[in-house]
């Protein structure tokens, strides 16, 4: 029997190829997302392998509720107390450690040789260089040396080729304190680097002196010295050592570096746990899009070989050959298949690194998929080949043979399984929707208050149910829209156009199927684009209608220096200038963003008008009340009137333990002076101030302020509880204070272009600062939406790419099927331009109607979206139908070339053999 | 009578080397206008090919054809599709029509492929003739294997081609059938002057015709005028 069902496959071995190409493509699909993520983790993983590469870490134990300090703000919850820096001397005089020193991590902005601000996925970051570095880092020294004076820097070999930078270049940087021009004394290298990483160095000392102010940092880094290998045991000593010299007061943990660089890749991780959840997504479509197109291609095979199967049955073959037969193949198919799926993906999914190429990242990793995806796509392959035969071949082996035979020649009608499931998706989705609709009935008039949690599960359950029931149900209505779409055609090719109409409604099963592949692709698509254009017009409604500032000044980096500030204010053809800070607070021991703003804020720069609120914005300001988010009142529970606390840092004891240290450090100074009956030098005073502060204040002194809420408002454009800037200055360090944003007015009859131009020049020295008026803000709010857009549309291509090669296998499959009407038909005088002509239709018909109810469906899915997501902002539907329909035509043009490789199959063959073919 | 068809030397062989096999040994044909021309011979003889070499549908190896005076045997795919479309009628012996289209598409598709009017009154001549007025709407598979012949044959007409090939266009029908499919097409010569070519292994069909060719290896061995049924038996015999 195997070697009939080799026979078979034999003489049929287009048929055979098709189908094993078939599984190829729905594989493929499926190992490229795999290979994706497979890279994005370990690209994670590797790098910070290479790049902090210490083999342990001090750092503080997690945050108290008592204490406060200052690194907790720089906008980053950062929930770990400060630590000495004096830990690292102590920790450097254990035997078996050869260097220890405090880790320091600046994001800042370097500039370029072109004199623009060097970009990256991330910011920069500036790390303090030691003197032996290189002895004991495993990085090494491309050119030029190790940064010696404080004006030198030394740069990590991608920020040189990001920046076009060489030894000996100056250039600028720019922290949150200040613009520094530099030096560039090296370049460095080194061994791995995450995605989108750059890394700038300055001398160690250099760094602590610039950066580290109260004698504390968040982390100190220790290389240790071993006597034979170095292994997981003992570096474990090595900690073991460390944790016994740690004062108990000191707040101070010991970690092995792995585990750190494991936290941090798992942070990492987190934060783009987004693009995680996209890939989960991404894959189920490509399991569905795959076996749709596995699937599709094997029933078109199978049914055509059923009146085959009947004749071997007429001939004497039992039912069970048969069906090992038709199992025999699939099987044979669904590895094959599989196999070749699985190199094409892998090849596929190699343009990946080229592309982060462009983002400034070199990374060697290659992307192979491991043994256990592997694995699932062979699976998958398989399951589905068979699955795919096993139905239709177990109808061949149990018909009688000539019930069969003439069977064979009518199609398949659809399951009434498939009919009731998908009904049952489009009622209990339409019902959804209705419910959506019409929500404001259902839970306030009608009571059903409780429906309220679940709108946006109804919401996404409505998107996907009649996406699924449409997909269900789409070879019941293909019959009624061919016949509308193809009518024109028919009109104006008579032949082609009936000919091609013909061809699609007898296999309309399979042409439904082939269709919904490009279906899904195209509705997510749409559905995205909808929601991305529908979130840049609410955010600049908001914009337009909530603001009436003229500028808006802000960093790419969200902090600013505050000598911003001065260098606006200079200008006097403003008639108002109004900084805006922001630090996390804690409220009820919850990190909370506070915005601090000036009393006349909301006069200068916000049409109150517009916005929704309970209380008196100005009021509350002046009367030194809380302006509390709508959104936060609603989580934390907090209503107009009610008292809150904030932890804040008790400044009038800052400055009197800062006068009692400042006498105690004189006193000190003098006793050591007579001691050692010579001045101390500076590091000895900076020791001595170091061990003061610690007496008097070994924490910033907490206090707890009692604050009104004076307003519950709506403010889209306010991330967080604003402030009196009076008040809030007087909790907070000035170091705590971040300023993200000036908002400015013109005087009045001011050219407003003149004036946005000379501010410009006045904020330009610090790079990544720009003035803004709205237009600039609408655009660079879309800019943002776009870039994450443009990552999942390239996915989404991928998967109507491959929809769109199913519509080539399918036409292909379905020219093999025909080969005597094709012939017949040339015979009769039908020419190659009208053949084509034929295929290009039934391509186009096929695609365009998944094109159009994907459209349709995408839509859908982006109108119930934003309905569920009204009230969280995305006010606004825009439907950018400019998009849509270079969509539509991009995948029209594609349809149609789609068909060019059957038509050119179809033109070769020739005419007699054709038409004798059986 | 005018020569609608001339082959000269027309040589035709198939394979190459040991499996070379000739088909058509140096023939030479002439058709006449409104002549109804059976060919006849054994299985293997080369029928089917001079059919199709004379109708343009096949290459040879060398020899000449004309077809109303323009030669054919070395004309480009594109001009000979034209060619076939403008002047050639065919009724294969099985798999004539185009299931996808019902009887009427598929009687008038050759017309439609040349962006043609269809003659409604020719047109009901045909239909009428062929007796399948009443089953214009029907698809193929709706139709028995003689109606769908039938079909074919209206179908070969509608654009009044100089001349149809018929290659066995009865071999799959029954007695009954195929005499009626053959009485409609000797119809046709004789009311409207059709030049008609049938292949056919039937002694009967044969002797419906005005000339009766019998090959044989790949040669003419008879050309008989006008033959009595006992005449064609005789060659039959041989
Ligand atoms: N495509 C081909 N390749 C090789 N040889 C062929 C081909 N077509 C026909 N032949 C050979 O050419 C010779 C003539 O074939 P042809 O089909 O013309 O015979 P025929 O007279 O029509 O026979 P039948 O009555 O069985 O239809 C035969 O020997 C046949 O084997
Ligand atoms: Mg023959």
């Amino acid at each position: 029997m195997f070697r009939l069902a080799f026979k078979n496959a034999k003489s049929h071995l287009g048929r055979f190829l098709l189908s094993i190409i078939a599984v190829a493509l729905g594989t493929s699909f499926i190992i490229a997302t795999f290979c994706f993520q497979t890279a994005i983790n370990s690209t994670i993983d590797s790098a910070y392998a290479s790049s902090l590469n210490a083999d342990l870490f001090v750092r503080g134990v997690p945050e108290t509720q008592s204490s406060i300090s200052v690194s907790q703000l720089s906008g980053i919850t950062q929930n770990r107390q400060q630590i000495d820096v004096s830990l690292a001397e102590k920790i450097k005089e254990l035997p078996d450690v050869q260097i220890a020193y405090p880790n320091i991590n600046k994001s800042i902005v370097a500039v370029s040789k072109d004199e623009k601000p060097i970009y990256s996925l991330g910011t920069i970051m500036l790390r303090g260089i030691p003197e032996n570095f290189l002895q004991f880092s495993g990085w090494t020294l491309e050119s030029g040396e190790l940064p010696q004076a404080d004006n030198e820097i030394i740069l990590e070999k991608q920020t040189a080729i990001q920046g076009n930078l060489s030894v000996g270049d100056t250039t600028k940087i720019v922290d949150d304190k200040d613009i520094l021009d530099v030096r560039i004394a090296g370049i460095l290298k080194a061994p791995l680097l995450a995605p989108g990483e750059l890394l700038v160095g300055m001398n160690q000392s250099q760094a602590e002196k610039r950066y580290i102010s109260d004698g504390k940092v968040s982390q100190i880094a220790v290389w240790g010295k071993f006597a034979g290998e170095k292994t997981a045991a003992s570096i474990d000593n090595l900690r073991d050592e460390i944790k016994n010299i740690l004062p108990n007061d000191s707040h101070a943990e010991v970690i092995s570096g792995d585990q750190m660089r494991q936290e941090l890749s798992q942070n990492v991780k987190d934060n783009i746990g987004f693009v995680n959840t996209f890939i989960i997504i991404f894959a189920i479509i490509a399991l569905f899009v795959g076996c749709f197109i596995i699937a599709n291609t094997f029933s078109m095979i199978v049914h055509e070989s059923l009146r085959e199967y009947a004749m071997l049955r007429a001939i004497g073959a039992s039912s069970k050959q048969v069906f090992s037969t038709v199992i025999f193949q699939a099987l044979v198919i669904g590895v094959f298949g599989s196999a070749i799926g699985t190199l094409l993906g892998t090849a596929l999914i190699q343009i990946i690194p080229l592309i982060l190429k462009n983002f400034g990242t070199d990374i060697n990793i290659s992307v192979l998929p491991n043994i256990w995806q592997i694995l699932i796509v062979f699976a998958v392959g398989i399951t589905i080949s068979l699955i795919s035969a096993i139905f239709p071949a177990r109808k061949a082996g149990k018909t009688p043979p000539v019930q069969a035979m003439s069977e064979a020649a009518l199609p398949k009608p659809i399951g009434i399984v498939r009919i009731i499931v998908g009904a049952y998706f489009l009622i209990s989705s339409l019902s959804s929707i209705i419910l959506i609709m019409n929500f404001d009935y259902f839970t306030n008039t009608l009571g059903l208050h409780s429906l309220e949690n679940y709108k946006s599960f109804l919401a996404s359950g409505a998107a996907s149910g009649t996406l699924l029931a449409v997909l269900l149900l789409s070879p019941l209505f293909i019959k009624p829209v061919i016949w509308v779409l193809s009518s024109p055609l028919v009109f104006f090719s008579r032949v082609s156009g009936k000919l091609a109409k013909g061809n699609i409604l007898r296999n309309f099963k399979s042409s439904a199927n082939t269709s919904s592949a490009l279906l899904i692709g195209v509705a997510l698509v749409v559905c995205c684009s909808v929601l991305a254009s529908s979130v840049q017009t609410s955010v600049s409604s908001i914009i337009t209608n909530n603001i009436k500032s003229d500028f808006i000044i802000l960093s790419q980096n969200l902090r600013m220096p505050k000598s911003v500030i001065d260098k606006v204010k200079q200008d006097n053809s403003l008639a108002s200038v109004n900084p805006l800070y922001i630090s996390q607070l804690k409220i009820n021991s919850e990190a909370t963003p506070i915005i601090s703003v000036e009393d006349t804020f909301f006069k200068n720069n916000l049409d109150l008008e517009t916005f929704s609120y309970v209380g008196d914005p100005n009021e509350a300001l002046e009367k030194g009340e809380l302006i509390v988010p709508k959104y936060l009142a609603a989580s934390q529970n907090f209503a107009l009137g009610q008292y809150i606390t904030i932890n804040g840092v008790d400044k009038d004891k800052v400055e009197k333990d800062k006068k009692t240290i400042e006498q105690n450090v004189k006193k000190s100074v003098l006793e050591w002076a007579q001691k050692n009956l010579k001045q101390p030098d500076d590091s000895i005073i900076e020791q001595i101030k170091n061990d003061e502060t610690k007496k008097v204040m070994p924490d910033l002194p907490v206090v707890e302020k009692q604050f009104r809420i004076g307003c519950i408002a709506d403010i889209m454009v306010m991330p967080g509880i604003i402030i009196n800037h009076k008040d809030f200055d007087a909790i907070t360090m000035s170091e705590q204070q971040v300023l993200f944003r000036i908002f400015v007015n013109l005087k009045a009859g001011e050219n407003s272009e003149i004036v946005k131009n000379e501010l410009q020049n006045k904020v330009k020295d610090y790079y990544t600062i720009s003035v803004l008026d709205k237009n600039g803000l609408n655009s660079i709010l879309g800019s943002t939406v776009n870039i994450v857009l443009n990552l999942i549309y390239g996915l989404l291509a991928l998967s109507i790419l491959i929809a769109l090669l199913g519509i080539v296998n399918t036409l292909t499959l379905s020219v093999v099927q025909r080969t005597r009407e094709i012939g017949l038909l040339k015979a009769i005088g039908l020419s190659n331009s009208g053949l084509t002509l034929m295929l290009g239709l039934e391509s186009f018909l096929i695609a365009i109607f998944g094109t159009v109810l994907g459209v349709v469906l995408g839509i859908n899915g982006a109108v119930a979206t934003q309905t569920a997501l009204k009230d969280s902002g995305l006010s606004d539907l825009t439907i950018s139908y400019n998009n849509i329909a270079v969509f539509v035509g991009f995948v029209v043009v594609f349809s149609v070339i789609a068909c060019l490789l059957p038509a050119r199959r179809a033109k070769k063959l020739p005419i007699l053999e054709a038409i004798a073919a059986d | 009578m005018v020569s609608q068809l001339k082959a000269y030397k027309v040589f035709k062989k198939y394979g190459k080397a040991e499996t070379e096999v000739v088909a058509l040994d140096y023939v030479d044909v002439e058709i006449s206008q409104g002549q109804f021309t059976a060919i006849m011979g054994p299985s293997g003889s080369g029928k089917s090919t001079l059919m199709h070499t004379l109708a343009g549908l096949d290459s040879i190896n060398s020899g000449e054809i004309f077809l109303n005076n323009i030669k054919i045997s070395n004309l480009s795919q594109k001009k000979l599709t034209k060619i076939r479309r403008d002047n050639i009628g065919f009724i294969f012996q099985q798999f004539n029509l185009v299931p996808t289209l019902n009887a009427r598409e598929n009687i008038t598709l050759p017309l439609d492929i040349a962006h043609k009017k269809v003659d409604f009154e020719w047109f009901d001549k045909i239909v009428n003739i062929f007796g399948i007025k009443d089953r214009l709407k029907h698809r193929p598979s709706e139709l028995s294997g003689g109606q769908q012949q039938r079909v074919a044959c209206a179908r070969a007409l509608v654009t009044r081609p100089a001349i149809i090939f018929a290659d066995e266009p009865t071999g799959n029908l029954d007695s009954k059938s195929s005499g009626e499919v053959l009485n409609f097409l000797k119809q046709s010569v004789d009311e409207f002057g059709q030049t008609l070519v049938l292949v056919t292994h039937n002694p009967r069909a044969a002797s419906y015709a005005d000339r009766v060719l019998v090959l044989a290896d790949g040669k003419i061995i008879h050309d008989l005028a006008k033959p009595s049924y006992d005449q064609v038996l005789q060659v039959f015999k041989e």
